[in-house]
């Protein structure tokens, strides 16, 4: 059984993390968002419970603690801050579709405290929008813009499986390897 | 079919400037496989109200340039686009100036403050194919 855990530091809040990841289906890996913010500033780590550190752990901790170091109006107009939700939901999903295959994607800080996804890839786009409570949107078009995948990821709004973005991933990834050919 | 609120005085031929960041955070995406850079689609994410862009013609009225809008030395950036391309995309643009809650809300840069609109009531998925269509159109500075 994986659990996921969330540590505080003394004085400060805690994520909801803990509260939503148990209600979602459980993947392989297991990650904790460990709350800093007691002590001036909100920094993440993530964390395996007895599993091998993914190769891509270290690459998205850095991105994500940027996300979160980033501070409300940071685009110069109204911008929220990062919500823990939304960098518990992009590491839920980098969990999920990451492997040693995928070339990691850009994580993008939205104005209203969620974080975006991309992948591209000459003609092949793949967003994931995560919204501040959560919960993930994907667009995904490849040549002629076709539609590869599209739809909600979780929650009982669902609307798209998750063989569907792994599809265009692999579409994705076939567009970039017939690049560097 | 004007798009509600479109603000139809505005010329097609307006430059529109919206500040982006290349550095903490980043909002510019690296084409993998051909190694383009262009603006996040998410950089271009609405607000209830619209996109924040400010009008090239106002801010000369004020005798300012678009270099007003980016602190360079903090790697920000400035995209531009076009009123008429905007309205390709079935959006409009209408003034919004000196918009409150803004930072340094009594500079003159805001009298030129305007709202890229049209996004209420679209899906996701259409909110989303709008934002990429401002992404790939817009120019960066």
């Amino acid at each position: 059984m994986t659990v996921a855990e969330v540590v505080a530091a003394p004085g400060a809040m805690t994520t909801r993390g803990a509260l939503r990841w148990p209600i979602r289906e459980q993947s392989a890996d297991s990650f904790a968002l460990h709350d800093l913010r007691g002590r001036g500033r909100r920094q993440g780590r993530i964390v395996t419970q007895g599993q091998p550190r993914p190769l891509w752990a270290d690459a998205a901790e850095r991105q994500l603690n940027e996300l979160l170091a980033l501070e409300p109006g940071w685009d110069g107009y109204r911008a929220r801050e990062v919500a823990d939700a939304a960098v518990e939901t992009t590491v839920e999903l980098l969990d999920r579709f990451m492997d040693e295959a995928v070339e990691f994607p850009d994580l993008f800080p939205l104005s209203d405290g969620g974080i975006q996804i991309e992948w591209h890839a000459d003609d092949v786009d793949i967003e994931i929008e995560v919204s501040p409570e959560g919960d993930a949107f994907v667009l995904a078009t490849g040549p002629d813009d076709a539609l590869l995948a599209e739809g909600e990821l979780f929650g009982p709004e669902s609307s798209l499986h998750r063989r569907d973005l792994a599809s265009a991933l692999h579409t994705f990834l076939a567009r970039l390897a017939a690049a560097a050919r | 079919m004007p798009v509600p609120g479109d603000q139809l005085d505005i010329p097609d031929e307006e430059v529109l400037y919206r500040r982006l960041s290349d550095d903490s955070p980043n909002m510019v995406t690296i084409d993998k496989a051909t190694g383009l850079r262009r603006p996040s689609s998410g950089a271009f994410k609405p607000d209830e109200d619209g996109i924040s862009v400010f009008r090239d013609s106002v801010l000369r009225k004020r005798e300012l340039s678009a270099e007003v809008l980016a602190d360079r030395s903090l790697g920000q950036l400035i995209a531009s686009i076009r009123v008429g391309q905007v309205r390709q995309g079935d959006m409009g643009v209408r003034d919004d100036p000196w918009p409150p809650g803004v930072p340094d809300p009594s500079h003159p840069k805001w009298e030129a403050h305007a709202l890229i609109v049209g996004f209420e009531q679209l899906s996701k998925n259409d909110r989303i194919r709008k934002q990429r269509l401002l992404a790939s159109q817009a120019t960066l500075h």
